[in-house]
């Protein structure tokens, strides 16, 4: 992963000076709330239900053993021992005291992280495939420019304070890891006739009040031009977007109120008057960063797994069962990318306690080179595992509540951390999630079911994704009590939103609701590879909402 | 009028000054300082002498030659949503552009700052207002800026504080127009052989 030079590091240490000595003012009461707060929630600071809620930023989701080991060290002295994983491959403290906010970004600091931008009106952390580098359908490595990005974010001086947040994603593969037509920015590598390899540029795309899809601005940006083009299209938002209004605030609206083809013009105009300018990328920068990522070295192996392997696997169905769902393809022959389940029966998804973030930084070695990738599903993946040593990582994982193989299934439930903790929610996600994993938790009927991306937000906010699951679950607000709206349909790749079945239901029906919708699916289906968006591309969703109001439909008839 | 009671302190090019232009509100304001200027020399010689006159856009594009013509030094001071094209034009005899920031959170001013002196060339005073306070010019320094006024109950001086924050930049601004990656290849660059052109794919 990117190692800091001197430069790198001096930056984030003196951020850390600059939040300390701000805090103090607040403290002091030389600097007002109203003040305080634009300047809190640029280093990651949110004031919550209970208590601060301190959002660290994990770079396009990677990860170093020493790395974790200090997040676990922070849970346990400024926390109650336990973090989150967000569904922007961050990880969130929900216990941290504001006056100790300073302190933890100075631990943060002295193992290269920080909090730098993970909130607040400016550009946030880029996002991206959580198999980056391993995978075996990538272009480019999509984490060399989510470095150039990162730098060119930090501390930008002419869009911190943007109308609205910020969001960029970068995807390097053939396939969409990274949900790149619903954020602010999505860039998607791709290769042109003459085989150059460049990014389609994707603008507009978000979830939260107005879920919609991006708008193609460019089909193919050479390389060279990424931060120039990206100031373009940040100076016309900047600009333009709207002030007066939150909810109206992010850049899909501009795009749709200046309408696709206006908004282009204005970006390219702007472009024209920068491009080949001194930001224009070279490739001796792509070099240096790359050199600062040290990819590892990987031992010359087999591409094919040994007898013994072979023989454990068809001996150990639960092993075999686990590596099916939960270990992927490597780039590498005799290499595999391990997912470590958050997700098991019960449990809230993403939280991780001290000592399993322990646990995994000292997996992490024992079975590869040191590296974690938080996924925006909210698990962790160790991305460089021989596969020889599957069995063993295995029998380790299984004993830290990791294996449970429901990777790609419905209990992999993606899931904000609504009501119990954020301010902003409408309604609790965790008990609902919880309620859900311990209903679905028998895996023979998971794997029955087949491939389901099951999302929950605890409000408009989107932040659980729920409109891009292929069943969404919203929290809403109904005269004060928490009720829970469904969509069906959603999709991430190739990116869908979902669509309501009905009215709210009480947190109680909602796993009811979602036997009825599976009921539907399964005798529907054509075969066994057929997913449940598919099917509910293929019958609409009258047939789902039918079966899931019936029975209210009876009662009243009754 | 009295034009003696205006003179508030300000941050030019890093040090504290008084504020040397005089603001003209309305098109009264304008008639009775050319009522002045025509009874009193003196008015006029310190006009060139180096103080000026500061309007409103409104009242420029309203009254445009009447302003234009003062002698001295002028001003402008543009809203974050004004559009640059509509003075452009006149931005060669203007020597100071006066950005109002209504809250330090609106970065409209950001940009238009850093168009006015990239694209348009602008190199008078650009002046930040309103809501200025020591955690905001770092980033205002950085887009062109080069003249602050804080906001009230904020001593000149505790402005000063907030201009080093950072020691180094990643990215290309006004302040400096090479971002780092180039600065630090043209470093190298002095030392060796020119390296090879790029031509958009990935080393
Ligand atoms: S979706 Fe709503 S409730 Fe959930 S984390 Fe986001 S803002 Fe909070």
């Amino acid at each position: 992963m990117y190692q800091y030079d001197e430069i790198d590091q001096r930056l984030v240490d003196e951020r850390v000076s600059q939040f300390r000595e701000q805090t103090r003012r607040f403290l002091d009461g030389q600097l007002s709330e109203e003040d305080f707060r634009p300047l809190r929630l640029q280093n990651g600071l949110y004031i919550q239900r209970h208590a601060p809620m301190l959002r660290v930023a994990i770079p396009y989701g990677v990860l170093a053993a020493r790395q974790l080991r200090r997040l676990a060290h922070i849970a346990r002295t400024y926390d109650r021992g336990v973090g989150h994983f967000s569904t922007r491959q961050n990880i969130q403290f929900n216990w941290p005291q504001l006056a100790q906010v300073p302190d933890i970004l100075a631990e943060l600091a002295a193992v290269q992280m920080h909090a730098i931008q993970t909130s607040g009106n400016c550009v946030r952390n880029t996002t991206t495939d959580h198999f980056a580098g391993v995978a075996a359908d990538e272009l480019i490595d999509p984490r060399i420019y989510c470095e150039v990005i990162r730098q060119w974010s930090t501390f930008h001086p002419e869009f911190a304070f943007l109308p609205r947040k910020f969001k960029i994603a970068v995807n390097g593969a053939l396939q969409d890891r990274a949900a790149t037509w619903v954020h602010d920015i999505g860039l998607h590598a791709v290769r042109d006739d003459q085989g150059q390899v460049g990014f389609r540029v994707i603008v507009g795309g978000g979830l939260g009040r107005t879920p919609m899809l991006g708008v193609l601005v460019r089909e193919f940006l050479p390389l060279p031009h990424l931060l120039t083009y990206l100031e373009a299209i940040l100076r016309v938002y900047n600009r333009y977007g709207r002030r007066d209004n939150k909810q109206k605030a992010r850049i899909k609206i501009l795009v749709k109120a200046l309408t696709p083809e206006r908004f282009i013009r204005e970006v390219e105009t702007e472009w024209l008057r920068w491009k080949d300018g001194p930001s224009t990328l070279l490739p001796q920068e792509l070099a240096r960063i790359e050199a600062r990522m040290q990819r590892p070295h990987y031992a010359s192996l087999p591409a094919a797994p040994s007898m013994a392997l072979q023989q454990m696997l068809a001996q150990q169905p639960g092993l075999r069962r686990w590596r099916e769902r939960n270990v992927q393809a490597h780039q590498v022959p005799g290499y595999a990318a391990v997912t470590l389940s958050l997700k098991a029966p019960g449990q809230a998804p993403g939280d991780i306690s001290a000592a399993q973030m322990d646990a995994v930084a000292d997996l992490s070695e024992q079975f590869g080179f040191g590296e974690i990738r938080v996924s925006h599903e909210q698990n962790l993946i160790l991305p460089d595992v021989e596969q020889e040593q599957l069995p063993a990582l295995y029998a380790a994982l299984k004993s830290w509540g990791f294996a449970t193989p429901n990777i790609g299934l419905l209990s992999n439930i993606i899931s904000c951390p609504g009501g119990d903790y954020c301010a902003l929610a409408n309604a609790r996600s965790i008990p609902v999630a919880q309620a859900i994993s311990q209903r679905f938790g028998d895996l023979q009927r998971l794997e029955e079911i087949g491939a389901l991306d099951l999302n929950i937000s605890g409000c408009m906010n989107a932040c659980g994704h729920h409109h891009v699951g292929h069943i969404g679950i919203l929290g809403v607000d109904k005269q004060g009590a928490e009720f829970y709206q469904i969509t069906i349909g959603g999709r991430q790749a190739p990116a869908r939103l979902g669509r309501v079945i009905g009215p709210a239901l009480a947190a109680e029906q909602v796993p009811d609701a979602i036997e009825r919708l599976l009921e539907v699916y399964l005798e529907q289906r054509r075969h066994e590879e057929e997913l449940f968006v598919e099917v509910v591309e293929r019958i609409g969703i009258e047939p789902f909402k039918e079966r899931v109001y019936a029975e209210e439909r009876q009662a009243l008839c009754a | 009028m009295n034009r003696t009671d205006i003179a508030q302190e300000m941050i030019l090019d890093g040090v504290i000054v008084r504020d040397p232009y005089q603001l003209v509100m309305s098109a009264q304001d304008l008639q009775a300082l050319w009522a002045d200027l025509s009874r009193e020399a003196e008015l006029a010689q310190a006009l060139r002498d180096g103080c000026g006159v500061l309007a409103p856009l409104t009242l420029m594009q309203a009254q445009k030659e009447a302003f234009l013509v003062l002698p001295g030094r002028k001003g402008l001071i543009v809203q974050p949503g004004d559009e640059p094209e509509s003075f452009a034009a006149e931005l060669e005899r203007l020597d100071l552009i006066a950005v109002d920031f209504p809250l330090f959170t609106d970065g409209r001013g950001h940009s238009l700052a850093r168009t006015l002196r990239d694209h348009y060339g602008f190199k008078g005073e650009l002046r930040a207002q309103g809501d200025v306070f020591e955690d905001t010019v770092h980033y205002l320094a950085r887009c062109g800026f080069n003249a602050f006024v804080p906001r009230s109950g904020v001593p000149p001086v505790q402005l000063l504080q907030g201009f080093h924050t950072f020691s180094e930049s990643y990215q290309a601004a006004v302040d400096c127009p090479n971002p780092l990656f180039l600065r630090r290849i043209l470093a190298q660059r002095e030392e060796m052989p020119a390296p090879a052109v790029f031509t958009g794919n990935t080393p």
